[in-house]
């Protein structure tokens, strides 16, 4: 048994295998669900409403690849995990706000969020990789995007700009969990998360920061790893002026109290944890954040 | 040289040349508000508003928001093709005179016209005697996107 595996028992979970159902966000951008859903339906493929994402659908049959055919190509639809189209849906944007995504690449989530925004407003979206920026044009592009502004910088220095948002999406850099990689078990070290921790909690203090009074901060990663998760809100509510509020999310486990006998702040108990196999999704993390 | 690339397809002046933006090779349509706040910051975007276009050695390789302005104008030649033709076209292909169902605004050989699948632009070629020319069709997202092997 992996180091890891004996830390979710510990935390008491036992990671079995998941085969996640493909699934796919519905562009309202570019393209109305029943429109979508009756046009891909001629051509025999089954879709089915996934409960819990707003626009979200699992991808139950299909003859061809969705990514590859035009309807993809005119930015009708995208893959999107089940459990990644949800920190949007958290952050709730809407249409005239000034919105930060500190972490754009590939830029699914960003286009998720003009999408709520319905291309209205300011969205300012971030990403530190320039290897990561054509995926990130193209993926803007393709979807209909025209409120956004990307810039290739690091997230954490944006506060020497003085501007300041209304909402925010830090979907951090993170170790991913083992459903999204084959073998991540053996793959990876507890010193990633170490490391990943320090990078978190610049970000995150970075984004409380710039966030308006009143301003909701929603935090993600897809990592498994307290430490990227609650250890890290923990952390913000102690030391900052924000409080941690419900996701409004009917999905996940309530976030961890009591992490390896260490004990959290009550407050992180409203954010949402996804074992995989109890969600049937990848793991995934979600905290929303209201500034005081 | 974008304003050179749409008056090939139309004379609708359907862009204010004030409200588009080059930043480097490529052309955005920006909105006041995202201009504005674009000014004020210290660092150059490498992304603005809605994507019309980028530079690619001589030609402008056109982005599907300006296909789609285009397709709304007037004055614009079209060939609207087959479901098949229409795929054929998206990996790259010519379209055959025979793959034609309709065309708008009576297009000649050697005009370029936008390639259309019912209401749906699919890319642009040069029409000619027997077929359209492919010059640009949306299956390039993915040919972009391919990983490119050292």
């Amino acid at each position: 048994m992996s180091v890891f595996e004996k830390r979710y028992h510990e935390l008491g979970y036992k990671p079995v295998p998941v085969v996640l159902k493909p699934s796919i966000r519905v562009n309202t951008l570019r393209c109305s669900e029943p429109e979508l859903f009756s046009r891909l339906a001629a051509k025999g493929v089954v879709l089915e409403k996934i409960p819990f994402a707003k626009n979200g659908y699992w991808v139950e049959k299909t003859p061809f690849s969705l990514g590859a055919s035009i309807e993809y190509l005119r930015g009708y639809l995208t893959p999107q995990e089940a459990a990644a189209q949800l920190p949007v849906q958290v952050l709730d944007p809407k249409p005239g706000e000034r919105v930060l995504d500190m972490a754009a690449a590939p830029g699914v989530k960003t286009s998720q969020i003009c999408q709520w925004m319905q291309n209205k407003g300011e969205l300012v979206a971030v990403e530190k990789n320039n290897r990561r920026l054509p995926g990130l044009k193209n993926n803007l592009e393709r979807l209909g995007v025209s409120n956004c502004i990307a810039f290739n910088t690091d997230a954490g220095k944006l506060v020497e700009w003085t501007l300041t948002f209304d909402k925010i999406l830090l979907d951090a850099p993170c170790m991913g969990n083992y459903v999204k990689e084959k073998d991540w078990f053996g793959k990876h070290s507890q010193k990633e998360f170490v490391r990943n921790n320090a990078t978190q909690k610049e970000l995150i203090s970075a984004a409380i920061t710039m966030l308006k009074p009143g301003g909701a901060l929603v935090y993600s990663t897809c990592s498994l790893e307290p430490e990227e998760d609650e250890l890290i809100i923990d952390w913000a509510v102690r030391k900052f002026k924000v409080r941690c509020v419900q996701t409004g999310l009917t999905i996940g486990n309530p976030g961890l109290t009591t992490v390896f006998d260490k004990r959290l702040s009550n407050e992180v108990q409203l954010c949402r944890r996804f074992w995989p196999s109890k969600t049937q999704t990848e793991g995934f993390f979600i905290a929303k954040l209201v500034k005081a | 040289m974008i304003w050179t690339f749409i008056d090939r397809f139309t004379d609708e002046e359907f862009i204010r040349e004030d409200d588009a933006y080059q930043l480097g090779d490529e052309w955005y349509l920006v909105p006041q508000q995202l201009f504005k706040l674009g000014k004020d910051l210290p660092r150059q975007p490498v992304f603005v508003g809605a994507f019309l276009g980028r530079k690619r050695n001589d030609y402008v390789v056109p982005g599907v928001a300006l296909l789609d302005l285009l397709a709304r104008s007037r004055k614009t030649k079209k060939v609207f093709v087959t479901d098949k033709a229409a795929w054929l076209f998206v990996c790259k292909k010519n379209v055959i005179t025979a793959s034609i169902t309709k065309t708008e605004n009576d297009p000649q050989p050697g005009d370029w016209v936008l390639v259309m699948l019912n209401d749906e632009c699919l890319g642009f070629g040069e029409f000619q005697k027997d077929d359209v020319k492919n010059m640009f069709d949306i299956g390039d997202f993915l040919r972009r996107e391919r990983p490119i092997r050292a």
